[in-house]
């Protein structure tokens, strides 16, 4: 026992003694272009042995990444409405106290008074909590998963970049570059591949041969999904929104969407091909939770495909799904100038 | 501390999120962000619409002459959300407005904060707390 403590407490001076000598610290601020704070911001810093450190801003928009082991560090930050930040090379040496200030470039229009971003925490922090419960399934067998649905915000571990062939990635920088003012959804024409939007409402309308999910934010607010074993027309013409057909694999229901344009954006502002597939998966675990796992397949853009995953969570049943006519006051076409 | 954890997870579900989550437009696309004026003026007209709510602004200037502004909102979706309602903004309301001006010199901008005449903000984070004034 005696020998067991005074192993211990060597391990712990040991590792006592490396964390002042072997380590670092990154310290700074992140702020918007305004110069403001930029509170809840997340932070990571990522060496060469794939080590992964995290933190988040606090309320004056500060951050410290104590304890970095010496090497060299790619650090990276976000927040909701900002570009995202990256800065590669940072070394960071033994005892040393290195301070990097994160400026975030605005994206999106999180300023704009009701899209703004201390309404869009607020809205999902005070998000009702999920009933608990076991999923309800059909009268055949199947989990039913209608319901209305918070979008899913998504979960797990980060996810990554889709990879682009060379010709889609300069058009994404293209895109980027002219402050995305070519965007489809800017002139008020369809912008989720998927069945299911984020953060807005989706109510999904399960029957035995169909799935119906309307969708709170998309021109049009709705999909159909044929669960009825059709499989796609073989004539099809490419549209906005593809055709959709869904099978049961166990008590997951895999969509699988084709016959797009090639009109759409993927993601922010990548480009595809009229060969994309869209694959959605969705399974509800239990009452409260759907589990969305989408799997963009494009060889005509993509490398490798590109995989998001999401859960949405189970809305009361009294939130009820308004209607988006975005063209009734479309005005800002005329006005986007890009750069 | 439970504050800090919260703020950490919905911190990093938005930086995941952001990847995905679609505006109308982009903002750098038609507002200057480094051009933020203030207006004070009289309430004219409001558009409770999407994909934008507008509300336009008599605002004179110091030689007496009067021009109509153009402000963006967000969707109603949003606003409604938000608590907000089409007439929680009314014609005629006396208002000091912070907004982004729009790069082709348009007579419109981005609105930041609409703070009525006497000081409650209007379409701000929520209308349960609107201390905020939509930032954070």
């Amino acid at each position: 026992m005696r020998l067991l403590a005074t192993a211990l407490w060597s391990v712990f001076l040991a590792h006592a003694a490396f964390a002042q000598v072997g380590s670092g610290t990154i310290t700074g601020s992140v702020a918007d272009s305004n110069r403001a704070p930029v509170a809840g911001a997340s932070i990571q810093a990522k060496n060469e042995t794939g080590s992964v450190y995290k933190a988040v801003t606090n309320q004056k928009g500060e951050y410290t990444l104590p304890q970095l082991p010496a090497g060299k560090y790619e650090l990276s930050a976000g927040s909701f409405g900002f570009k995202p930040y990256a800065r590669k090379d940072i070394s960071i040496e033994a005892g040393q106290t290195l301070r990097v200030d994160v400026p975030l470039g605005d994206f999106i229009s999180l300023d704009t008074l009701g899209e703004d971003r201390a309404g869009i925490r607020s809205l999902i922090s005070t998000r009702r909590q999920p009933p608990s419960g076991p999923a309800p399934r059909t009268g055949d067998g199947k989990p039913d998963l209608s319901g209305v649905w918070y979008g899913p915000v998504p979960g797990g571990p980060a996810q990554e970049e889709p990879d682009l062939l060379p010709w889609a990635e300069t058009v994404a920088k293209e895109r980027f570059d002219n402050n995305l003012k070519d965007a489809p959804q800017a002139r008020c024409l369809p912008f989720n591949l998927a069945p299911v939007n984020t953060f807005f409402l989706n109510k999904l309308v399960q029957s035995r041969d169909l799935l119906v999910t309307i969708l709170e934010y998309d021109i049009p607010g709705y999909r159909e999904i044929y669960l009825d074993g059709r499989e796609h027309p073989k004539d099809l013409d490419p549209s906005w929104t593809g055709h959709s057909i869904g099978k049961w694999d166990g008590d997951t229901l895999v969509i699988e969407t084709v016959g797009f344009n090639d009109k759409t954006w993927l993601g922010e502002a990548n480009p595809h091909t009229d060969k994309l597939k869209v694959t959605t998966r969705l399974k509800r675990p239990d009452l409260g939770h759907l589990e969305v796992e989408i799997t963009f397949d494009d060889p005509g853009t993509l490398k490798k495909p590109w995989i998001t995953k999401g859960i949405a969570t189970l809305a009361p049943a009294t939130e009820e799904i308004r209607e988006f006519i975005c063209n009734e006051n479309n005005q800002d076409v005329e006005h986007l100038v890009g750069k | 501390m439970r504050i800090e954890k919260v703020l950490l997870g919905i911190s990093m579900c938005l930086l995941l999120f952001v990847e995905i989550m679609p505006a109308h437009h982009s903002f750098t696309a038609e507002y200057d962000s480094a051009k933020v004026r203030q207006f004070i003026g009289t309430v004219t007209k409001i558009e409770w619409t999407n994909p934008h709510a507008r509300f336009y602004l008599d605002v004179k200037d110091e030689r007496g002459t009067v021009t109509n502004w153009n402000f963006e909102l967000g969707t109603p979706l949003m606003l409604r959300k938000l608590g907000w309602k089409a007439d929680s903004l009314k014609v005629g309301d006396q208002v000091t407005v912070e907004g982004y001006l729009a790069k082709d010199g348009a007579k419109m901008a981005n609105a930041r904060s609409v703070t009525l005449a006497d000081g409650r903000k209007v379409f701000a984070g929520s209308s349960a707390d609107t201390t905020s004034g939509g930032k954070f």
